[in-house]
């Protein structure tokens, strides 16, 4: 009697293994294919859209003509990673900032690399990758600057915007921000310069300028992360899964690995 | 007779029932009220924006939105009025959305124009056999157009004064991708023309509303808009409208910069009205029904917020003093129902969540007669 029982449960535990095995099978022969990434794979070529008016992010080089700039080493350093051993050649689009996503959608490129922030309602039309970049306002301080360890600390002390500073994030801190006296100056820069002239005790402006700024006058400080964010992300097309997943693994990597940190380095 | 105790307890609920069932099917008071008649106080009466309620859907946020135009000391809107909207099956109206916006529009003072256009899929040919976009208008279908105008002046007598018949039909795009046509567009106008005054012998037509564009001759994607009103007015369209629209973009340049007819500027609308003048129409009014300039911080046509302020506020004075035969300036655009995420969001003057921009105060303070 107990080696019938034994039997049975060996029949069971082979029937279960055959059918993990048929389902693991049928799995991958019907997943859908990513044609965007077989073509990369047979041309070694990896096609992105720019929009070449964003420095430090894209722009055309005064000397040589071609377009340079975060954006573009971000896709070569990814498209390292992307299929190590390959060695795909990065092919850059210029296309005009409104038509970005035309462009994508109509396939004359594989992916976007344009400073462009995740935007929640076009999510049926493209994929995004995770975000490599958060270009939203920062606060900033001078480095002696004591008392101000976020937002919440700045209450009835004087702060720098640019002129079309609008408060922004959670309303608690909409409403906070309204509160605020605050300076307006004609560009983030002139804030960050009155910041640092003593004329007001605090700027908050977005991330790209500040670092922009920092780079050249030493002395002023970022306070935290930004109070709002505005994650700059690539997008694909929809079927292009097996391409995304391959974007988000390396930039990931680029992120744990100090690579991203790296590339902010040499462009701010 | 004594009724159970348990049998009284079942027709209480039923009754109950019966109620809520009535109550369900009742038709709905409006839980946002026009509320008390206003009026715009204004130093330039002039002043007007573009608003975009056409797809807000909440009636609170239509009334904020005209409140904050009026609190702005904006006298006037522009609002698109979809045709597809508003008759998606031939002869099947529904204006309740629009009724809607013009009454609070009204309740808030605004004096409304409104831009027409956007057919319905059933006037348009069989997708099967085209594809065609809702700027798509073939000839056999002018006169249902005209059907929808004369409707529309019709159902809103006494509350829509103007209307502006297409938007910018000098550009392909806008006309169906084919070939712009300014003969066409006239053909357009005499449809409608007659409809819209004998629904209404006051109303406003109009016309024009031509995209600024400095399109070389045969450029398939536009004509230039001085060239497409020359020949708008050699086809006659001059007995066809009463006023002229006009859309005045700055660009990157200040307003005062003179026209040229080589730049597109503020003040090429100076030009469209000598056009006016030299075919004979002097006192032919012109309305900008879209306009202004852009702070977006990277778009190659926008100039920096603080400019913004400053150009639109010179604007505003610049019609006010020095252009007898403009009656209004209503500017792109007051507020979006929600962002575009691109450099559209920086035409704006108050954000999706009623945020005033600086821009705002600058015409408020401008508008209450003090210094910018």
């Amino acid at each position: 009697m107990r080696g019938l029982k034994r039997r049975w449960w060996l029949v069971a535990a082979a029937v279960a293994m055959v059918v993990v095995a048929l389902w693991l099978l049928l799995g991958s022969l019907l997943e859908p294919e990513d044609e965007t990434w077989l073509r990369i794979q047979e041309t070694g070529v990896l096609r992105i859209c720019t929009d070449p008016s964003w420095p430090p992010f894209e722009s055309l080089s005064p000397e040589t003509g071609q377009v340079e700039g975060f954006d573009i080493e971000l896709a070569r350093l990814l498209a390292e990673r992307l299929a190590p051993g390959l060695d795909l050649r990065v092919e850059v689009v210029s296309v005009g900032f409104d038509s970005l996503y035309d462009a994508l959608l109509a396939g004359r490129c594989d992916a976007v690399f344009s400073a462009l922030p995740y935007d929640p309602l076009l999510t049926r039309d493209v994929a995004y990758s995770i975000s490599y970049f958060n270009a939203g306002p920062i606060l900033v301080v001078r480095a002696d600057t004591t008392g101000i360890e976020g937002v919440e600390d700045l209450a009835g002390r004087v702060v720098g915007v640019d002129w079309g500073f609008v408060p922004g994030g959670d309303s608690r801190q909409r409403d906070l921000l309204r509160t605020l006296p605050v300076r307006r100056y004609d560009t983030a820069a002139d804030a960050l310069r009155a910041l640092h002239a003593g004329e007001v005790e605090a700027a908050i402006v977005d991330r790209i300028s500040a670092l922009d700024y920092t780079r050249e006058c030493e002395g002023l400080e970022f306070v935290g992360e930004p109070i709002q964010d505005v994650n700059y992300v690539i997008p694909v097309r929809l079927d292009s899964h097996l391409l995304l997943e391959k974007i988000d693994e390396a930039l990931l990597e680029m992120r744990q690995d100090g690579t991203l940190e790296a590339l902010q380095e040499v462009w701010f | 007779m004594t009724v159970p105790v348990g049998k009284r307890l079942r027709y209480g609920r039923m009754a109950i029932l019966a109620l809520l069932c009535l109550l369900a099917g009742a038709p709905v008071t409006p839980l946002v009220a026009l509320g008390p008649q206003q009026t715009v106080h204004s130093a330039n009466p002039k002043i007007g924006v573009h608003t975009r309620l056409t797809d807000e859907v909440e009636a609170w946020k239509i009334k904020r939105t005209l409140e904050m135009v009026r609190e702005m000391g904006a006298s006037w809107i522009v609002e698109y009025f979809p045709w597809a909207y508003h008759e998606p099956s031939p002869g099947g109206w529904n204006w309740s959305h629009a009724d809607q916006v013009v009454d609070h529009a009204r309740r808030q003072g605004l004096t409304v124009i409104a831009r027409l256009g956007m057919v319905p899929e059933w006037a348009r040919p069989d997708p099967d056999e085209q594809t065609t976009t809702t700027t798509y208008l073939d000839e056999e279908h002018y006169d249902d157009f005209a059907r929808y105008v004369g409707a529309f002046v019709e159902h809103f007598r006494g509350r829509v004064g103007h209307i502006v018949i297409w938007n910018e039909p000098n550009i392909g795009l806008e006309w169906g991708y084919r070939p712009v046509d300014p003969e066409a567009y006239t053909e357009l106008l005499r449809a409608v023309y007659p409809q819209a005054r004998a629904a209404n012998p006051h109303v406003v037509v109009l016309g024009g509303a031509l995209a600024p564009t400095l399109a070389p001759e045969g450029d398939p994607e536009g004509m230039n808009d001085l060239a497409y009103l020359r020949r708008m007015l050699a086809a006659g369209a001059g007995q066809l409208m009463d006023g002229l629209a006009v859309h005045a973009y700055g660009w990157r340049l200040p307003p005062e910069v003179p026209p040229d007819p080589e730049v597109v500027n503020f003040r090429r609308t100076e030009l469209l009205h000598e056009l006016l003048v030299d075919a004979g129409f002097p006192e032919m009014p012109i309305y900008i029904t879209e306009g202004g300039w852009n702070d977006h911080p990277r778009w190659t046509k926008a100039v920096q917020p603080s400019q913004r302020a400053a150009f639109t506020v010179r604007a505003y004075q610049m019609a006010w003093e020095a252009w007898p035969w403009c009656k209004a300036v209503a500017l792109w655009a007051f507020r979006y129902p929600r962002p575009a995420n691109s450099y559209l969001d920086y035409f704006s003057f108050v954000t999706p969540d009623f945020t005033p921009k600086p821009i705002y105060y600058t015409v408020q303070r401008y508008a209450r007669g003090e210094a910018p």
